[in-house]
């Protein structure tokens, strides 16, 4: 039993809920401006045949992904440096770094229209969806940062968003990430959400996976009797609320997950009126969907909590990568979008 | 259904109720769901429905047959699989029922007291509270959110006040599992009355005929109508790339009355009367074709226009075959220098031409008509085409008679040094009536072919001249009276899986304290999933409007 006598200290409770909703709108509000700053002045250098790091979205790319490698370093530093201030830092400049990387996507979806005279979403090539992944991971921490007030798993998040960012790294130099047109299968308007979706439940299943590492550290330095004060440890919560950290993100990303599933099988229906044609893409999908259906059975009825489960949910995420990377890299089929060269 | 719910005691369960038991279990749950994701692991590594060749010669002839028995060709229309697939859907049918009316009672109004939970956060408030009585405590929790309450008393005698949201989240159990139940349904029902076949029709052709793969042959089945292309067309990005397939199809009933006609395109299909026509590929319905044969076999390079079709073949007496195998009328290459970059380009129609030859074995041409001086060809074997640029085209007989006529005079003198060779093609160029101050012109450029020609040992050369295409659309055909249930099922189980996750259940205690003339409060409170944070941060706000009254922002 863990009781807390509350003092109160004033009232200097941090962001309230209708205060946190006023700051997201605003975030939203400064990414849209800022793309629309960047189509309206930038439209001019962009032509038929612009060589993709030539485009204005390039650029914001890659100011948010340098945002994002201090925001790392600043979220490790801050384990050992608790001041308020450096936590601040951290999260600022990963949102400003979600900001620039979203803002690049958004510009870069203007820019199709121009370079290959076919506006389609950015979410058709490899680099293009990593890109989403980096993002969209780093808001779901922040949204779950600012919901609990803790940052220390910031410092576990930042180093997979920092993975993607090298992954996109490697695809520019393998030269894989210049747009191109759409088959025809793909230009549907269920394909923009599938995709979205799926990379919400990604994303969530990153942040879980972080956050069952943080999990594991605190508790092989419990076990080795280091105590709750040893080095870093100290900034991190107690193992049973990051046990419940966990749960929260993979509750966040299932349904999302399934519903993302379930617009797969309705594209699919209306462009080849079936709806599951087991290719290793969506059988993958089905894999990762259960894994974790799994994990619920045994967290809501079989009462699994702790070690094991953020086992699962780093395993989990193993699953999950393969689904995203791991089937394009060694298996063959119809999500041949990002097909390694 | 009561004592199924509630044994009396596992003595008196008799056998079907101990099966029922154990198909519902959660241990048969989890190893049904981890056995469906570890199965499917094994189609996904190797390659489903390939023909047999395929399997042979990566597996050996043992392991052929013994995959083969298994059924591991097409291992998710398997017994097996399909078996295993049934029993995990038999599996949360009799969940719903053997545990659906205990999540039923928990989402009943509470009727007593819950006691206070040992293992949840607990928070107190002492001092001066403004809400310390249990209505005003209440008052507070109602702005929170809460709307259920039951007052009593704890063990020691303290009074107890116990709240609840997310009173509804555990439909989600019926939701969920009810949804995965009806997407069965769903595709059983497509499965049995349903079909799904393709239907492939040249424009300006019609046919009522659908074939349905059934295992590894086809099944037909007749429409009671004519389907009819009316025109078939591709339409193209500027770089060449297809853009869309669309096909003008049109239904004709009896007495050629047209009973539905659209445009469809690959996100666009056609239904009626419950049979829907997808757009869903397309092929080459037997194009005209022309082309200029050189045959580098005989002496002086014979030359023949020839008039084909895709995929027919043609044969000689030497027992060479030519099979015309494929006409693209669009190549898109990039043209960039640069490996990073793109620049890509349509370079116009191409034929292949496969060339078997008992001498020479296979040897498959790719000529262009707009780039007719390219030379690509594979070997049988070879991983990637060979090109080259022959400086001119092997329809140009002009051209091939000077070439034929030089290697035969290189032949007859032997010509070793470049002087030699100079004066064997001065010989050829008289031969063919060439006049002698083209010399510098052309030398180089036979020459190159030359050794080209003597370097790649080629029977015969092709050029592309003409081509008249005739395409047909490729139709799939479907009939899924499955499909409702599949969708009713598909929203339930994300509607489902929102109300669990989204808005779980919370149960909040608030013990009430006495202690001197001050009031302490205890809070405690419990979320389905056990996440703690939210629930600390929720006491402590609640605290705090406890405290004084008021619920904070
Ligand atoms: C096929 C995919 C499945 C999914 C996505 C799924 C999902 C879930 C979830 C999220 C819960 C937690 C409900 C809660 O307690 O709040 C749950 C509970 C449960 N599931 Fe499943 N399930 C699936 C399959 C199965 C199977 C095969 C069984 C077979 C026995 C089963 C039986 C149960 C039972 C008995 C509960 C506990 C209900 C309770 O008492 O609260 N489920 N399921």
């Amino acid at each position: 039993m863990n009781e807390k006598t509350l003092e109160l200290k004033g009232s200097e409770l941090s962001v309230s809920p209708s205060n946190r909703v006023l700051y997201w709108v605003s975030l939203l509000i400064i990414m849209l401006g800022l793309t629309g700053l960047t189509i309206f002045f930038e439209a001019h250098s962009v032509g038929p045949g612009t060589p993709f790091d030539k485009l204005p979205s390039y650029k914001w790319t890659t100011y948010g992904n340098l945002l994002f490698a201090v925001s790392a370093v600043v979220y490790i530093a801050h384990l050992w440096l608790p001041a308020e201030a450096v936590g601040k830092w951290a999260t600022g400049l990963a949102t400003g770094g979600t900001i620039a990387v979203l803002v690049g996507l958004l510009a870069r979806w203007f820019e199709m229209h121009e370079v290959l005279q076919d506006g389609h979403a950015p979410v058709s090539n490899l680099y293009e969806v990593t890109m989403l992944f980096s993002a969209v991971t780093v808001l779901i921490y922040l949204g779950m940062e600012s919901a609990y007030r803790n940052r220390a798993a910031g410092a576990f998040v930042m180093p997979i968003v920092l993975s993607a960012v090298g992954f996109e790294l490697w695809l520019v130099y393998d030269g894989q990430a210049s747009p191109s047109n759409l088959v025809p299968a793909l230009k549907s308007y269920w394909m923009y959400s599938h995709v979205l979706a799926n990379f919400i439940g990604y994303a969530a299943f990153a942040v879980a996976a972080a956050m069952g590492v943080m999990y594991l550290l605190r508790a092989n330095a419990e076990k080795r009797g280091l105590g709750a004060d040893a080095f870093a440890i100290r900034a991190f919560p107690e193992l049973r609320k990051i046990d419940g950290l966990i749960f929260k993100a993979i509750a966040i990303g299932f349904p999302v997950f399934t519903l993302a599933t379930v617009l797969g099988a309705a594209w699919a229906y209306e462009a080849w009126g079936g709806y599951w044609s087991w290719d290793p893409k969506e059988t993958w999908a089905l894999i990762v969907w259960l894994t974790y259906a799994t994990y619920f059975h045994l967290r809501f009825v079989k009462g699994w909590v702790g070690t094991r489960m953020a086992w699962w949910a780093i395993a989990g995420f193993g699953v999950t990568l393969f689904c995203f990377l791991g089937v394009n890299l060694y298996l063959s089929g119809l999500h041949s979008y990002g097909k390694l060269g | 259904m009561a004592e199924l719910i509630v044994p009396k005691s596992e003595s008196q369960k008799n056998l079907a109720l101990r099966i029922f038991d154990f198909i519902s279990s959660m241990p048969t749950a989890i190893f049904l769901l981890c056995m469906v994701a570890g199965l499917s692991v094994i189609g996904t590594v190797l390659e489903q429905n390939q023909p047999s060749d395929f399997y042979l010669s990566k597996l050996g002839p043992f392991w052929y047959k013994v995959f083969a028995a298994m059924g591991l060709y097409n291992m998710y229309a398997s017994w097996w699989f399909i078996g295993i697939l049934a029993f995990l859907v038999l599996s949360v049918s009799i969940a719903l029922v053997r545990f659906g009316p205990r999540v039923w009672r928990q989402m009943q109004p509470l009727a007593k007291v819950p006691d206070w939970p040992g293992d949840a956060a607990t928070m107190e408030v002492a001092g001066e509270i403004a809400a310390a009585q249990p209505d005003q405590v209440r008052g507070v929790l109602h702005q929170a959110g809460f709307r259920e309450f039951v007052r009593g008393r704890d063990g020691e005698g303290n009074e107890l006040l116990v709240a609840r949201k997310g009173r509804w989240a555990k439909i989600g159990f019926f939701l969920v599992h009810g949804g995965v139940v009806i997407i069965a349904v769903g595709g059983l029902v497509t499965s049995h009355f349903g079909f799904r076949g393709v239907m492939n029709i040249p424009t300006k052709d019609s046919a009522d005929i659908v074939y349905v793969q059934d295992g590894s042959s086809y099944r037909e089945i007749k429409l009671p109508f004519e389907v009819r292309n009316n025109q078939f067309a591709i339409d193209y990005y500027h770089t060449g790339m297809p853009s869309d397939y669309r096909t003008d199809l049109a239904l004709v009933g009896e007495g050629g009355k047209v009973l539905a006609a659209k445009r469809i395109t690959v996100n666009d299909p056609l239904t009626y009367k419950g049979i829907t026509f997808y757009q869903a590929s397309f092929g080459d319905a037997g194009s005209a074709v022309s082309f200029v044969l050189t045959d580098l076999t005989k002496p002086n390079f014979p030359q023949q226009l020839v008039h084909s079709n895709v995929d027919k073949q043609l044969g000689d007496e030497m027992g060479n075959k030519i099979n015309i195998s494929e006409l693209r009328q669009h190549n898109v290459v990039n043209m960039s220098q640069d490996a990073g970059k793109q620049m890509l380009r349509d370079v116009g129609p191409s034929l292949d031409v496969t060339l078997q030859s008992p001498a020479n074995g296979t040897i498959t041409y790719r000529v262009y008509q707009l780039y007719p001086n390219m030379l690509a060809y594979a070997r049988m074997g070879d991983k990637d085409m060979t090109y080259d640029d022959l400086g001119f085209s092997p329809g140009d007989g002009k051209m091939m008679a000077l070439l034929a006529g030089y290697l035969k005079q290189l032949e007859q003198s032997g010509a070793a040094t470049p002087d030699a060779r100079r004066a064997a093609f001065a010989a050829a160029m008289k031969e063919q009536g060439v006049p002698a101050d083209r010399a510098a012109e052309l030398g180089p450029v036979i020459a190159h072919a030359a050794d080209v020609l003597r370097r790649d040992a080629l029977p015969m050369l092709f050029s592309f001249s003409d081509f008249t295409p005739k395409m047909y659309t490729g139709l799939q055909v479907a009939r899924d009276p499955g499909s409702p249930l599949i969708w009713i099922g598909s929203i339930m189980l994300i509607l489902g899986l929102a109300v669990m996750m989204y808005m779980p259940e919370l149960r909040l205690w608030v013990r009430f304290l006495q202690s001197g003339g001050d009031a302490t409060l205890q809070l405690c409170g419990k979320s389905a999933g056990r996440s703690e944070m939210g629930v600390e941060l929720l006491l402590e706000r609640l605290c705090r409007g406890l405290k004084t009254g008021v619920l904070p922002a």
